[in-house]
C-alpha cells in the first residue's frame, strides 16, 4: 500500500514523476504535499476537505497515474456549458423530480476508487443514490433534478479525479440480463421445490423400507407430484422447448435425453400413484435442477472474465463540439454528418474520423492504431476517431461517420471473425445422439421380451423404467463443474478464460502464433551493449562514464530510449550529475549541460551537425550492430566523442523457456511481426524461435492466422495491440496480454494478466488436464445410471436404485472435477 | 399422530413458499445483479 510521503519525487495524488519545474505545492496539517500538475492538486484539496483523506491509505494502485485526459483537461473549467446539458438530455431517464442515469467512470483501479466515488456523489445534495458496479465500472445514479443537474454530477466525479461518461447500455446487453435472471429464477425455483420434494422422498424411502400405511403413502405422493410439478413444467419449460426443437430437426441433443428421463420419470410415477406402486418424482425433478445448476455454473465462469473486459470497448466519446460560424454546439457525435467541423480541445478525445484544418497537436492513437508513439498532427493530416489529442486544440473536417469509421470498422472486423469460428459441437450432444438411440432400443428390447411373459400394462412399465433409470442425471454437471474448477483454477494464476467452450477448445491447439513487439519481447527498450571510444585505456570506468553522462542528459526527455538509458543507471546504481539548459530535438537527440560541459546524445547525424568527431572504425562497427536489429545511440561530451549505446527490444525473461516449454508439448511455434526482417530474426534466434514472418502490416496477421487455418491446424495467436484484434479473433483461441490494448483484450479469448508467455503454456496444460477430467466426468455420469439399466430390464428397479445412481454419479463428477485444483 | 405429521408438512411447505417468495424478490428487485462490490462495502468506515 502506497503511503502519501513514502515518493517524496511523486505527486502525492496520482503518484507520477514531478517535475522539479512544473511542481506545485500545498500544506497541509500533515505536511507539504507535492503535486504534479493543478488538477492533481485540486482532486487532494477536495478530497481532503470532504474528509476522504482515507483513500490515500485505502488505495492500491499497481501503477501510478490518472486518466490521460485529466491531466490535460484538467486546468479548464470544469462546469459545463448550457449546450452540453442539452446534449446530455437522452441518457436521462425517468419522468418528474427523481431521475436516474447509467455512467461509465474512467480511472477506477481498486475497490478504494469506488469507494471514494460513491461517497463523494452520496454526499453532493441532491444526489438521492449512487451505486457503481465494482465489474463494469458502471454507475447508477438517481437524482433529484430540482437540485441538482447531471452536468454538475460530472463535474463533481471530475472533481474527484475520474472521468464519467455517458452511456446507453445496448440492447445486446440489455438481452443478456434479461437471460441471466431469468436462469437465476428457473433454477431458484427448482432447489426450492426440489428441497421440498426430498422432504416427502424421504418419507416415501422410509416407507419403502419400514413399510407405510397407505393413507400416509398418499399424501406424501400428493406433496410430491405437487412440488415437482412446477420444476418439470417451469423450470424445465427451456428444455422441454429445447427437446421439441431438437426431435422436430432429428438432432438428438442433450436436452432430449433429459427430458425423455424427467418425463418419463413423471408420468410413469402419476401412473404408479393412481394404480399403486413407487413413484420417481425425485429422479424427475433432480434431473432438471442439477442440469440448471449446471448451466449457472457455466455462466459464472464466463462473466467472470468477460465482465471485466467488456468495459473496455468505449472507446469512441458520444459526443462533439460543432463549430457553428464562432459558436460551438455540443451534439451527439450520431448526429454529425461529413464535411462538418468539430473542434478538438486538448486532452480531448477525437470522436470521429477526419482530416485536420486547423492547429497542430500531436495524437496518441495507441488505443486505436496500437502505435505507441504520439503522431504530429498539423493542418492536411488525418485524425482517427478514439485516439487522444495532445496538448493543442484542432479544428477537424470530418471525413468518416458512424459505421465507416475506423473503429467501427475493426470491430465490425473483429465480429465478423468471431461470428465465422462454428460453435463447438458439445460432447455432451454428441455422446446423447448415440446414447439415445441405444436406450430407446433397450426399452423396445425390454417391452417385446416382457410381453411374452406378463400383461402388457406390466410390461409397459418395465420399458419406461429403462427410460427413467438411463438418463444420467450427472451429465448437466460433468462438463460446467469441470470447467468451473478449471477456470477458476486458471484465473488464480492469472489467466482469464472466456467460457468453457475455449477451455476445451485450447487442449487442441497445435500451433501457436506469437506477436513479436510487447508478447515474445518486453516492449520497452534496454540497452544491451556499451562501446567506448577509447581502446580500453580507462576499461570498466569508462563504460560507467558513457552511461554516466548520456543517462545526466536524458533525466530531462521523455523518449522511450532516453527513459531506457536513465533505467539502465538506475539499475547499475550509477549516480547521475544535475542537468541544466535541456533541449531537446525529436526524432535526432538531446543536449544538456552536465558537470560543466555540454553533451550531446543522440543519432549521428545530430553529433556530427555539432561538430563531433566519430572514429571511423567504430562507426564501421556500430553499422554492423545496427544490422542485427539494434538501435545505435552516440554520447559525445563537448565535441568529443565518448562512444556509443546500444539499445533493442529485447525478450522478456522466460519467453526462451516458454517457447521450449511449448515445443516439447509439439507445438509449433510461430512468430510474427511488423518489424523488419533483421531485427526480428535477432529475437527470434533469442528464444529459438525457428518460424518467422516479418514486416506484415496489421491486416495481413489475420490473412496468416486464415492461411495456417486452411492447412487444418488448430492456432493459438498470442498478442496485444490492437493491430493484433483481427487476428486474435479470426485464429482459433485469442490470447491478449492485459498490459496490452483495451481491444485486443476485448477480440481475444483469453487474457493473460501475467504478460509473460509461460501462461501461455499453463493455460494449454490446464486445458488438456480439464479436457481429460470432462472426459472421466461424463463416463462416470453415465456409468452408474448404465450399470443399473439392467435391473429396470429385469423389472427390479425402485427409486432407491434411482436415487443412489443419481446421488453417487453427482458425487463422483464433482469430487473429480476438484482434483483441478 | 398422523395428522400432526401431515399439519406439520404442510406448515413447512408454506414456510418453504415463503423463501421462495422472498428469492423471487430479491432476483427482481435486482440483489444479484453486483455480487462483487457488497463484500468490499463492508470494509468501508461509514461516516
Amino acid at each position: 500500500m502506497e503511503t502519501s510521503t513514502a515518493h517524496s519525487g511523486r505527486c502525492d495524488h496520482c503518484l507520477l514523476p514531478v517535475d522539479g519545474q512544473d511542481a506545485r505545492y500545498d500544506d497541509y496539517p500533515t505536511g507539504r504535499k507535492t503535486f504534479c500538475c493543478n488538477a492533481c492538486r485540486a482532486i487532494y484539496r477536495m478530497i481532503q476537505e470532504e474528509g476522504l483523506g482515507e483513500f490515500y491509505r485505502k488505495r492500491d494502485w499497481r501503477s501510478s497515474g490518472i486518466p490521460k485526459t485529466l491531466i490535460t483537461a484538467g486546468d479548464r473549467g470544469t462546469e459545463p456549458d448550457v449546450e452540453e446539458l442539452e446534449a446530455l438530455a437522452t441518457f436521462i431517464r425517468g419522468d418528474g423530480l427523481v431521475k436516474e442515469a447509467n455512467l461509465m467512470i474512467d480511472g477506477i483501479r481498486c475497490a478504494s476508487c469506488i469507494w471514494l466515488n460513491e461517497k463523494v456523489l452520496e454526499r453532493t445534495p441532491g444526489i438521492l443514490s449512487a451505486r457503481v458496479n465494482f465489474a463494469t465500472h458502471r454507475a447508477q445514479i438517481r437524482w433529484d433534478s430540482s437540485r441538482i443537474t447531471l452536468g454538475r454530477i460530472l463535474s463533481r466525479i471530475r472533481s474527484a479525479g475520474y472521468i464519467a461518461r455517458t452511456f446507453t447500455p445496448d440492447a445486446h446487453e440489455a438481452l443478456l440480463k434479461q437471460q441471466n435472471r431469468d436462469l437465476l429464477l428457473r433454477f431458484g425455483t427448482a432447489a426450492f421445490f426440489s428441497m421440498q420434494l426430498m422432504l416427502f422422498s424421504f418419507g416415501l424411502y422410509a416407507g419403502f423400507f419400514q413399510g407405510i400405511d397407505p393413507v400416509s403413502k398418499h399424501w406424501l405422493e400428493y406433496g410430491a407430484l405437487l412440488v415437482c410439478t412446477p420444476v418439470l413444467f417451469y423450470s424445465g419449460w427451456p428444455f422441454l422447448k429445447s427437446a421439441a426443437r431438437g426431435i422436430r430437426n432429428r438432432s438428438l441433443n442433450m436436452d432430449v435425453l433429459i427430458v425423455l428421463g424427467a418425463l418419463s420419470a413423471y408420468a410413469l410415477s402419476v401412473r404408479q400413484m393412481l394404480m399403486g406402486g413407487e413413484v420417481y418424482f425425485d429422479t424427475s425433478a433432480m434431473i432438471i435442477t442439477l442440469v440448471l445448476l449446471g448451466r449457472l455454473l457455466e455462466n459464472a465462469a464466463r462473466h467472470k472474465a468477460s465482465e471485466a473486459v467488456t468495459r473496455l470497448l468505449a472507446l469512441q466519446p458520444q459526443e462533439a463540439r460543432l463549430v457553428q460560424g464562432t459558436d460551438r454546439v455540443i451534439v451527439p457525435a450520431a448526429r454529425v454528418l461529413i464535411g462538418d467541423l468539430i473542434e478538438i480541445l486538448p486532452g480531448e478525445k477525437v470522436p470521429l474520423d477526419g482530416i485536420v484544418r486547423q492547429g497542430t497537436s500531436e495524437t496518441d492513437g495507441s488505443l486505436v492504431t496500437g502505435e505507441s508513439m504520439p503522431v504530429d498532427v498539423s493542418a492536411g493530416s488525418e485524425v482517427i476517431g478514439g485516439s487522444l489529442n495532445g496538448l493543442g486544440s484542432l479544428i477537424v473536417e470530418v471525413t468518416r461517420i458512424g459505421q465507416d469509421t475506423l473503429i467501427a470498422q475493426i470491430s465490425r472486423l473483429v465480429e465478423q471473425a468471431q461470428a465465422a469460428t462454428a460453435p463447438i459441437q458439445r460432447l455432451a450432444d454428441r455422446i446423447s445422439a448415440y446414447f439415445i438411440p441405444v436406450v430407446l432400443a433397450a426399452s423396445g428390447a425390454t417391452f417385446w421380451y416382457s410381453y411374452h411373459y406378463f400383461y402388457v400394462d406390466h410390461s409397459l412399465l418395465n420399458a419406461v423404467s429403462v427410460l427413467v433409470i438411463a438418463c444420467p442425471c450427472a451429465l448437466g454437471l460433468a462438463t460446467p463443474v469441470a470447467v468451473l474448477a478449471g477456470t477458476g483454477f486458471a484465473a488464480r494464476k492469472g489467466i482469464l478464460i472466456k467460457g468453457g467452450d475455449i477451455l476445451e477448445r485450447i487442449h487442441k491447439v497445435h500451433t501457436v502464433v506469437l506477436d513479436k513487439t510487447g508478447t515474445i519481447t518486453t516492449g520497452k527498450m534496454s540497452v544491451v551493449e556499451i562501446r567506448g571510444q577509447g581502446s580500453g585505456v580507462r576499461g570498466q570506468g569508462e563504460e560507467k562514464e558513457i552511461v554516466q553522462y548520456a543517462a545526466s542528459a536524458e533525466q530531462g526527455s521523455e523518449h522511450p530510449m532516453g527513459s531506457a538509458i536513465v533505467r539502465h543507471a538506475e539499475q547499475e546504481g550509477i549516480q547521475l550529475y544535475p542537468f541544466a539548459a535541456f533541449k531537446a530535438t525529436p526524432g535526432q537527440g538531446v543536449e544538456a549541460a552536465v558537470n560543466g560541459s555540454v553533451v550531446v546524445v543522440g543519432k549521428r547525424a545530430y553529433l556530427e551537425a555539432r561538430g563531433v568527431a566519430l572514429d571511423p572504425a567504430i562507426v564501421q562497427e556500430a553499422g554492423l550492430i545496427e544490422n542485427t536489429g539494434k538501435t545505435v545511440i552516440w554520447v559525445a561530451r563537448g565535441t568529443m566523442s565518448l562512444g556509443y549505446l546500444a539499445l533493442m527490444d529485447i525478450p522478456k525473461e522466460d519467453s526462451e523457456a516458454a517457447v521450449g516449454l511449448l515445443k516439447s508439448m509439439r507445438i509449433d511455434v510461430t512468430m510474427v511481426t511488423g518489424d523488419n526482417a533483421a531485427t526480428a530474426r535477432a529475437i527470434a534466434d533469442r528464444t529459438g524461435i525457428t518460424s518467422v514472418i516479418a514486416g506484415v502490416l496489421p491486416r495481413e496477421k489475420s490473412e496468416e492466422i486464415e492461411r495456417l487455418k486452411a492447412q487444418g491446424k488448430v492456432v493459438a495467436m498470442v498478442g496485444d495491440g490492437i493491430n493484433d484484434a483481427p487476428a486474435l479473433a479470426a485464429a482459433d483461441i485469442g490470447m491478449a496480454m492485459a498490459s496490452g490494448t483495451d481491444i485486443a483484450m476485448e477480440s481475444a479469448d483469453v487474457v493473460l494478466m501475467r504478460s509473460d508467455l509461460k501462461s501461455v503454456v499453463q493455460a494449454i496444460e490446464l486445458s488438456r488436464k480439464t479436457f481429460r477430467i470432462i472426459k472421466q466426468n461424463l463416463f462416470w455420469a453415465f456409468f452408474y445410471n448404465v450399470a443399473a439399466i439392467p435391473l429396470a430390464m429385469a423389472g427390479l428397479l425402485n427409486p432407491i436404485i434411482a436415487a443412489a445412481a443419481m446421488a453417487i454419479s453427482s458425487v463422483t463428477v464433482v469430487m473429480n472435477s476438484l482434483r483441478l485444483r | 399422530m398422523l395428522w400432526t405429521i401431515i399439519a406439520l408438512i404442510i406448515l413447512m411447505f408454506f414456510v418453504g413458499l415463503a423463501g421462495w417468495f422472498i428469492f423471487l424478490w430479491a432476483v427482481k428487485s435486482g440483489q444479484f445483479d453486483d455480487i462483487e462490490r457488497p463484500k468490499h462495502r463492508m470494509m468501508d468506515d461509514d461516516s
